[in-house]
């Protein structure tokens, strides 16, 4: 049984893909959660991605996150966070020292809205 | 040379391990702080890293199972119990037994190092199936002494497959955390789109700025595991000990920086700074630097500005570390300066001289500064003897059941070293009193109504020229009825005797003297109170003791600030002169022959309506000279009562550099040292309160 558990709903029009991860985001559960989205994420117009419940996060898991991220910008898809980062999520950004990745690239060089900032 | 760094080592292993525990203690209370946290691991460390640096290989690999166990505290894998502090304690006390034996004590016992360590082991979740932990100490900290600040920039750039190895890059910054201050930059800009991105492969690269003490070794061994497996460059950007380098607050700018690091050529620089727009902006919005290498190369360019200030900061608050002797001698040599000053004046006074008076003048202005700065360099602040008991209140609280807290205050308050260091052992007795006799069982102070945890307060202030320092509990308060009934048991009173409340307590004073039913390992034995009296009293300071049954007691020492030089009254008997020290002094009235046979030989002076008894000092120093019609008593106050001292003459405040009066006359009582006076005759120092034990010691042996 995997530590990490997806769950998604998508809206009636089926623009928007709600997808709310629980658990563990880490080496060994990326691969999963990239195949969802690697799945779902094209069909789409607009991704919401909830990780308020995610009790770990690893640098495979937050390197994830970031390429969801870009590769939905890539593909003019509206990328979203919901919900307040944990805790340990924030604690694991400010290890890594990505408190500090501000703006990004890949989207106009806006704020980066995984981990700039710490959200 | 190496004999002096290694004394130095021990010193500093020293306050190192003073450290250690009063952070350990203080730990005890705020278990979650994570800065008490970092200063336990923090002195292991370097006690461990100059440790093997200077030869100490066995506190060095000791100090390192201890460490390791606390860095698995520090990483939040796990709890401070009180299991951990108790083993964390007897480690220190260990690795002070093992300093001792380095330097020619008894060795310290192997098997309890090997015993706390296996408790240690016991305590860390898992450590059956743990990997081992690295034996050899990993790396060698710089004495405490130096100040050199280094700082360092490194590109870490992971091989991709760097995890699939089992290696976690977050632990190496983590490690690199641990040597100094440090700043991380992440890149993001290598991360591929999901359908190229491999999730185990490491994508993240980092620019770090460490600011450190430590040197480039120190940062390699960090990386010695993966260099085969990263990209790595390691640049020292900035040593405040590199006299050659710059020192000012200014570092270069964001371009020089980007150059230097190859993140930009020179060209791009100068086509971007033609635009005349602020650099890092304008780098990041043509798309030459990616923003998150801006902001490495800002972190950069801010910390070494800041480390550059800090150095120049500290530059100007240097301090430097003199052996104890040393100030020793040049307190001395300050003493025979005041000696030859007063001289000096007295001479010029004679001459009626101008000239020489003003000289006399000057060199007394000077001699005064001089000796007030000198005497300020011996003045050490209390609070490095208060944290000591905070260790013996918690050991002898868990001995005897009970719970009790230490209060402190008034820590900064300054006394000459080694007053501090004399006060010690009358401080341990006083607070063991305090403890065994004071405070009682939980279960006997909540039948009282009062809270189960009991509270000793020590705390310091200046009053005048002493320092108080009291020791006041909470506790039962002393019994008077048992202090009386055993004065009266040793014939020390007798039964009739009429004593007020602060007499009683001050019996407790006397050899041997205790009320407690049971002997203790910590006290009962009736040794104890009156030595903490004589060590008070040879410091010239004086004991008193305040007690509400039921509310718990006061004790007060008052100690002199310093025992090298102080002020006293010169007085004169005849052709001899003595000095009576100056804080216990209250007044001074004349004694006429007429008030002498008034008193009919009971050496009782009637001042302002009250009865003050006299100590004749012609009589008792069997001086056979006429005493004169007038004669003067200086009275002073001696264990709480106003006890008067006939002289013939009070010459007048006197600055007195004391000078012991060798074996010979180690045992005469009343007298506590001698001074030499400006004409180089010699003056007495004259000890009040060992003169009145002396007369009633007399007069007892009379009325027996």
């Amino acid at each position: 049984m995997s530590d990490l558990t997806i769950s998604h709903t998508l809206s009636g029009d089926g623009t928007l893909l709600e997808i709310a991860i629980d658990g563990r985001l880490d080496i060994e559960t990326a691969p999963e959660l990239r195949q969802f989205f690697l799945t779902h994420m094209p069909a789409v117009q607009k991704v919401r991605l909830d990780v308020s419940n995610l009790s770990a996060v690893d640098l495979a898991g937050m390197q994830l996150i970031c390429s969801a991220c870009r590769t939905a910008l890539a593909g003019t898809i509206s990328f979203h966070f919901s919900g307040k980062l944990g805790g340990c999520v924030q604690e694991a950004i400010g290890t890594v020292g990505l408190q500090r990745h501000t703006t990004c690239k890949h989207n106009a060089n806006n704020p980066c809205i995984w981990c700039g900032g710490l959200n | 040379m190496m004999e002096q760094a290694i004394a130095t080592y021990r010193e500093e292993a020293a306050e190192l391990l003073a450290e250690l525990e009063t952070s350990l203690l203080e730990l005890e209370e705020h278990p979650q702080d994570d800065d008490l946290i970092n200063r336990v691991f923090r002195a292991m460390h370097t006690i461990k890293g100059s440790g093997a640096m200077f030869g100490f290989d066995d506190i060095a690999r000791f100090t390192h199972e201890v460490e390791t166990v606390f860095d698995l505290v520090r990483n939040g894998k796990l709890f401070v119990t009180r299991q951990l502090l108790d083993l964390t304690l007897q480690a220190r006390d260990q690795i002070s037994a093992m300093l001792d034996a380095s330097a020619g004590g008894p060795p310290a016992d192997q098997a309890t190092g090997q015993g706390i360590i296996d408790g240690l082991q016991l305590l860390v979740p898992h450590s059956g199936g743990a990997a081992p932990a690295e034996k050899e100490p990993a790396r060698q900290e710089q004495p405490k002494g130096e100040v050199c600040q280094r700082t360092y920039r490194i590109r870490f750039r992971p091989e991709p497959q760097i995890m699939l190895g089992g290696t976690n890059p977050i632990t190496l910054l983590n490690e690199l955390r641990g040597l100094g201050q440090c700043e991380i930059v992440t890149h993001l800009d290598a991360i591929p789109l999901l359908t190229d991105l491999t999730p185990e492969h490491c994508h993240f690269y980092w620019d770090i700025i460490i600011t450190t003490c430590h040197d480039l070794n120190a940062i390699q061994d960090v990386f010695i595991f993966v260099e085969d497996d990263c990209d790595l460059k390691i640049d020292l950007i900035n040593d405040t000990c590199d006299t050659t380098s710059a020192t000012d607050a200014n570092y270069k700018n964001l371009g020089e920086i980007l150059v230097e690091r190859g993140d930009l050529s020179p060209v791009e620089m100068q086509k971007i700074l033609s635009l005349q727009k602020r650099f890092g902006e304008l780098l990041v919005a043509q798309g030459v630097v990616s923003s998150s290498k801006v902001e490495a190369a800002l972190v950069e360019q801010q910390q070494v500005r800041q480390a550059r200030q800090q150095q120049a900061n500290q530059d100007t608050a240097l301090s430097i570390r003199v052996p104890a002797e040393r100030l020793d001698h040049l307190v001395n040599l300050v003493g025979e300066l005041v000696t030859v000053q007063a001289h000096l004046s007295q001479i010029a006074s004679e001459k009626d001289d101008g000239d020489i008076v003003t000289i006399a003048e000057i060199v007394e202005r000077l001699i005064s500064e001089l000796r007030d700065t000198t005497l300020t360099m011996r003045m050490l602040p209390i609070g490095s003897t208060f944290s000591k008991f905070k260790r013996l209140v918690r050991d002898l609280s868990t001995e005897l059941g009970k719970e009790i807290d230490l209060e402190t205050s008034g820590a900064e308050t300054e006394l000459d070293k080694t007053v501090i260091e004399k006060l010690n052992d009358p401080l341990v007795h006083l607070i063991r009193n305090s403890i065994d006799h004071g405070i009682e069982l939980p279960e006997v102070r909540q039948a009282a109504g009062k809270a189960a945890k009991g509270t000793v307060h020590l705390g310091a202030e200046h009053s005048g020229d002493s320092v108080l320092v009291t020791i006041r509990d909470d506790g039962a308060g002393l019994n008077k009825e048992a202090i009386r009934a055993k004065a009266i048991e040793r014939g020390l009173i007798s039964a009739a005797a009429e004593l007020s409340d602060k007499e009683i307590y001050n019996l407790i004073f006397a050899p041997g003297f205790s009320t407690a039913k049971t002997v203790t390992s910590v006290s009962g034995r009736g040794v104890g109170m009156d030595v903490v009296k004589k060590a008070i009293e040879a410091l010239r300071g004086t004991i008193d003791i305040a007690s509400t049954p039921g509310h718990g007691s006061v004790i007060t020492l008052k100690i002199p600030l310093t025992l090298a030089i102080i002020e006293t009254l010169l007085v004169r008997i005849a052709d001899s002169y003595f000095v009576l020290p100056l804080a216990m002094v209250e007044e001074c009235v004349e004694l006429t022959t007429s008030d002498v046979a008034a008193s009919h030989g009971r050496n009782l002076a009637q001042v302002r309506g009250a009865m003050i008894p006299y100590v004749s000092l012609r009589e008792q120093f069997g001086m056979t000279s006429n005493q004169p019609e007038i004669q003067q008593i200086v009275i002073a106050g001696v264990n709480g009562m106003r006890v008067g001292f006939v002289v013939d003459d009070v010459v007048g405040e006197h600055q007195t550099v004391i000078k012991s009066l060798g074996k010979l006359y180690r045992d005469l009582q009343g007298i506590s040292g001698a001074t030499i006076l400006g004409d180089g005759t010699v003056a007495l120092i004259l000890d009040p309160s060992m003169l009145v034990r002396g007369v009633e010691q007399m007069e007892q042996q009379r009325s027996e």
